[in-house]
């Protein structure tokens, strides 16, 4: 079935409603397996047992920048295509990839807390990801703020495409700013050479975290769906009222 | 270094994703049911899209 | 080219004319320099420890407070529309008037920062070290505050938005030109090296900006 056939919002409405239902049992499926898997996972020989607090903050970062991600493909959706779903994409990762960036902000300085002694430090890595929660926050802010929704669209893409272009830019920055304040990082958060131990729960749990994000997202955007049709209808009220 | 010692953060750190995904889902939830209802408030009261004036024809 | 260039003088003179608000921007500077002591102290070394940090964040703050003005007096008179209608493309004439505003906004900001820099202990060379990384680095300030001033034009109240979209993009120039202005003071680092960063990164923003801020204009129209 091709992509347009979704642009119709009836469709796509069934589509969602037939999908849910699995989506979300599978996630809820991967993510009690994954737990487990979590809970039996050995210590890591530097940071102990803390290393668990990696299988749901690491995912929640690949999750922060996978949702920007799916924000600029919607927006280029929305500024090339024109096709009226990508708005609505759009629309919800927004919520959701904030909801996983602070997630990652969240467990991150509680695994700081313990390794670090201190609930926050201007760690690389976290600063990026606070600023592309800050991002988050202005995308959402600037949704809020425009009433018509396929212009709100129209902006949110250009800032989401502006903030795709300059995350790299960004991460750069504070990459350097970083080495050129803290020379070397006492603590590495989940670098490349991982002990396999570690590295299969780590997988699991980020496979049925990337289900959860894809059923809140197609949740979400279902949501936006009805709540244009409700607008809709406010209009049509609006227009039917005696006396206008 | 044993679980005992910093259990408290990993619960915790557990804990405030469940938190801050649970509002979520919870906000999805609710604003669906809510959203639903008030569509069905206005079929009730006989308002219809255009694209559904074929299916019930309000004349 | 001839348009350009009108536009250009027009814009240039509305900044200058009393009312234009071109010398409010310094005035903001100037203040938020002087409450700097009052915030930390009148503790000379430690002034002259953070002075080039407190004079960008004022510079940054001080340009990003003017882009609220960049276009909304066009869009009030309805110049904006018409800009959209003529042939000359919408990313050179706002481009353009990017490059008026950094004239008028910028450009002032660079050639106070000295003088301002004096009253946070950081003189001489080193006022003029900062100096230089703001005419380097506000250009920057300028075409990526172009992109949030062009989405929000059609707000009412797009002031606070503005900023609040805006800042994180400006987050490398503020690092780039802070940095760049400790090495040539203090630092141990080469002047080279994040200088040459922070005007690549002026650069990339006059290449990004007035596109992005045309695109945003055009679909903000529709």
């Amino acid at each position: 079935m091709a992509l347009i056939d979704y642009a119709n919002p009836s469709k796509f409405l069934s589509f969602a409603d037939r999908v849910l239902p699995w989506l979300i049992g599978c996630a809820a499926l991967a993510l009690a397996f994954g737990i487990n898997q979590v809970y039996g996972a050995p210590d890591d020989y530097q940071q102990g047992a803390t290393v668990k607090i990696m299988f749901v903050h690491v995912p929640a970062a690949w999750l922060a920048m996978f949702g920007w991600g799916v924000m600029s493909i919607a927006a280029l959706g929305t500024l090339v295509w024109r096709h009226p779903l990508a708005d609505v994409a759009g629309k919800a990762a927004a919520p959701v990839g904030a909801a996983f960036t602070l997630t990652c902000l969240v467990t991150g300085s509680l695994w700081g807390r313990p390794m670090w002694g201190t609930y926050w430090v201007w760690d690389a890595r976290l600063t990026s990801v606070f600023i592309l929660f800050l991002m988050y926050l202005g995308v959402i802010a600037l949704w809020r703020t425009i009433d018509e929704p396929s212009r709100a669209a129209r902006a949110a893409a250009i800032l989401t495409l502006a903030g795709a272009v300059n995350l790299p830019i960004i991460k750069f920055s504070v990459d350097w700013w970083n080495t050129l304040h803290q020379p070397a990082s006492v603590l590495r958060l989940g670098g490349p050479t991982i002990h396999p131990d570690l590295l299969a729960p780590l997988l699991i749990m980020a496979f049925a975290l990337a289900l959860l994000f894809f059923a809140l997202h197609l949740a979400v955007m279902r949501n936006e769906i009805l709540r244009r049709r409700v607008r809709t209808m406010h209009l049509l009220q609006a227009q039917a009222a005696p006396g206008s | 270094m044993n679980l005992a010692s910093h259990a408290d953060f990993i619960v915790a750190a557990y804990g405030a994703a469940a938190a801050i995904l649970g509002v979520l889902i919870l906000w999805v939830m609710f604003d669906y049911r809510a959203l639903r209802r008030t569509l069905a408030e206005f079929e009730d009261e006989g308002v219809t899209r255009r694209s559904d004036h074929t299916a019930r024809s309000p004349l | 080219m001839k348009a350009l260039a009108a536009l250009f003088m027009r814009d240039v003179r509305i900044a200058m004319r009393a009312g234009g608000g071109a010398s409010v921007a310094v005035l903001f500077f100037l203040i938020v320099v002087t409450l700097t002591p009052f915030a930390v102290g009148p503790d000379l070394p430690l002034l002259k420890r953070i002075g080039p940090a407190m004079l960008w964040i004022g510079a940054l703050l001080a340009s990003l407070l003017a882009l609220d003005r960049l276009l909304a007096a066009d869009r009030d008179d309805g110049s904006l529309d018409l800009l959209g209608m003529t042939a000359m493309p919408l990313e050179l004439a706002v481009a353009v008037k990017g490059l008026a505003h950094w004239l008028t906004t910028g450009l002032p900001l660079a050639i106070a920062a000295p003088l301002f820099a004096l009253f946070l202990n950081v003189d001489g060379s080193a006022g003029f070290a900062v100096a230089l990384t703001l005419l380097a680095g506000t250009p920057a300030l300028t075409f990526f505050g172009l992109i949030g001033a062009a989405l929000t034009v059609t707000l009412r109240r797009g002031g606070l938005l503005l900023s609040v979209l805006v800042l994180p993009l400006t987050i490398p120039v503020l690092i780039f030109g802070v940095a760049a202005s400790n090495a040539a003071i203090a630092g141990p680092l080469d002047f080279g090296t994040p200088f040459t960063i922070l005007c690549a990164l002026s650069l990339i923003s006059f290449v990004i900006g007035p596109f992005a801020a045309a695109m945003a204009l055009r679909h903000g129209q529709e």
